[in-house]
């Protein structure tokens, strides 16, 4: 067995992932005995049931020994080695052993090690890197040991360029270790976007790295803009103005790229059309554009209010709709086709995000249960997991594109921002501080 | 408020003089308030003045909703009853409304967007049941993004639809 499904299984056995079959039962008697329109009171969102150790047992991680990176240019190398320690930090599944704790990896071991040492600090793998040259022309050499395959390295790059890629060969690295661990390339390196209130009637939309570095305002104008969504090389959003609510993108500066009557916001960009809520019908209904507002398609047809579409595996969209009485969360094909109610539980859903990876059929959402909190539901399974514990209103979560991550804002007492959490609610990290919300992630 | 009053009506004399006789006149502003203790009245100016030229503008008052609801309670019905009744009385049917809902900052934005419309909506369908025409009453939202709220008596008052002249 290894490290992984030892861990997998130890979250098992404590219940975390506990089968929802009650909830199945239920769910599926309300999908044969009443599949047309009714008010429903569905059964609470899962309380958490046991009450589970931060970190898990030292044997369910991979414990890396990450010490500083060497070389003469000191600056360089504490920075390299702090965004590597940072990554693991924030990946799920990992145990960072820092420079702290093996003070024996002397700098005369260069890019080799000595795995007794960290082995007696119960290091499954230990992360050598050194640094030459000045930040004009810079290389850095990186290796990656496991302790079971001794002195070779499993993995060995070499990195050459200006030190403002410092950050960029970092995060390869990392992302290069984790799949070498877990056999599936880490999420380093890419984006994340949120919008920030300033004020009544003042919000912006701001990007960053999924390790919080680099937060920036992308939105242009002032006023409220927000939702935003990633596609086709630009961050789009919708903007609040005297004229209407309307679809714009940072390539085009904040001028309208899809309005219409009415209202018409929250984009998400599938393949080459545009999915997004309008109310110009006189209700808010779910529609699809050319990436240019062109080839308007209506795609639901109801009473209630839909909104919230974002983009699933396998051509599919999930979508809020409260035609049932309260809002819960829907699937269909992107031509509005195959509707399917995906909650059947908890009486406030929204803000669903779809893992991309097929293989993990998971919509990640905003359940209210008091407050706001976050959830995953199993679409096959519908099997739920809460992810967060009431902790002030914990919502809007968004997918890292290998799933294991998943961003979410907190508006927590003290500690508002964005967060990261593992699958199973444990690993979470804040990585923004501040007011945050609708957190989307780049793919 | 008193003061107001008077002084709204001292400006009514005004005008009403100034169209009558083409003689301009002066503001009010050193119109002493009448001694509260001594229960003196202000008599008045000029007996008999019509104000039945001037019209009152009419005024929507802010209607409030229960949390995650669209539907209009009792103080809201009399409140739109009054103003409807106002603007079916104005002499000018030029009447253009922009009802704008809102939403206090607990739900999401999108949602919120889109309750802040429907109750928007369930204002004008109410003004439209009481006689208004409902092409000259648009609608709009601006979800949570202007909700101030930090306490239920702050998201109480976040929760509205609001009228202004279009």
């Amino acid at each position: 067995m290894t490290w992984i499904e030892a861990r997998n299984r130890w979250i098992a056995e404590v219940g975390i992932r506990v089968a929802e079959i009650v909830a199945l039962a239920v769910g599926l008697l309300v999908v044969s005995a009443s599949p047309v329109i009714g008010q429903d009171e569905a059964p609470p969102l899962p309380e958490d049931k046991i009450v589970v150790e931060i970190d898990a047992p030292d044997e369910d991680v991979f414990r890396i020994g990450i010490p500083n990176l060497i070389g003469d240019n000191t600056e360089l190398a504490a920075s390299g080695g702090a965004i590597l320690q940072n990554d693991f930090r924030l990946m799920p599944g990992f145990r960072v052993i820092g420079p702290s704790a093996v003070r024996h990896d002397s700098a005369s071991l260069g890019l080799g090690v000595d795995l007794g040492a960290w082995a007696v600090q119960g290091a499954n793998g230990v992360i050598k890197g050194q640094v030459f040259g000045t930040n004009a022309g810079m290389s850095v050499e990186l290796r990656f040991y496991q302790s079971s395959g001794g002195a070779v390295p499993a993995l060995r790059r070499t990195y050459r360029g200006p030190s403002t890629e410092l950050r960029k060969w970092m995060h390869d690295f990392a992302n290069q270790v984790i799949g070498v661990v877990t056999g599936t390339y880490g999420p380093f390196g890419t984006e994340i976007a949120f919008a920030r209130k300033h004020g009544p009637g003042q919000k912006s939309v701001y990007a960053a790295a999924m390790d919080g570095y680099g937060v920036r305002r992308v939105s242009s104008g002032g006023g409220v803009s927000m939702l935003p969504s990633f596609g086709k090389g630009s961050i789009w959003y919708t903007r609040m103005s005297k004229q209407g609510m309307f679809i714009t993108n940072t390539r085009v500066g904040g001028k309208r790229v899809i309005g219409g009557k009415g209202i018409t916001m929250a984009p998400a960009i599938c393949g080459e059309r545009v999915y997004f809520s309008s109310s110009r019908s006189g209700n808010y209904e779910i529609y699809s554009s050319n990436l240019d507002g062109s080839g308007l398609r209506r795609l639901t047809r109801s009473q209630g209010i839909d909104v919230s579409p974002t983009c699933g595996p396998g051509g599919k969209l999930a979508f809020v709709s409260d035609r049932h009485g309260s809002p819960q969360i829907f699937s269909m094909n992107r031509d509005g086709s195959n509707v399917q109610r995906v909650t059947f539980r908890g009486n406030h859903n929204q803000t669903p995000v779809w893992c991309a990876d097929a293989k993990q059929p998971l919509i990640a959402f905003s359940g209210r249960d008091g407050n706001f909190d976050i959830f995953t539901v199993n679409v096959e399974t519908q099997e739920y997991t809460r992810l967060t514990q009431g902790q002030g209103d914990n919502k809007d979560p968004a997918f890292s594109r290998d799933c294991r991550l998943i961003a979410f804002t907190s508006n927590r007492r003290g500690s508002a921002g964005v967060y990261l959490s593992g699958q199973d609610g444990l690993d979470q990290n804040q990585i923004i501080d501040g007011v945050a919300e609708t957190v989307r992630w780049a793919r | 408020m008193k003061r107001h009053l008077n002084s709204s009506f001292t400006v009514l004399v005004c005008l009403t003089v100034f169209a009558t006789m083409l003689v301009g006149c002066k503001k009010d502003a050193e119109e002493p308030e009448p001694e509260p203790t001594t229960g003196y009245e202000a008599p008045e100016p000029e007996p008999e003045v019509s104000v039945e030229p001037v019209e009152e503008p009419c005024a929507l008052e802010t209607v409030y909703f229960a949390f995650d609801s669209a539907e209009l309670d009792s103080s809201a019905r009399s409140a739109l009853q009054e103003a409807a009744d106002c603007y079916r009385g104005q002499a000018d049917p030029g009447l253009s409304l922009l009802l704008t809902g809102a939403c206090d900052p607990r739900g999401t934005e999108e949602y919120n967007i889109a309750l802040g419309e429907r109750r928007a909506r369930s204002v004008r369908s109410y003004l439209v049941s009481l006689g208004l025409d409902s092409s000259r009453i648009s609608i709009t939202s601006v979800g949570e993004e202007m909700a101030s709220g930090t306490d239920e008596a702050g998201w109480a008052r976040d929760r509205n639809v609001s009228g202004s002249e279009n």
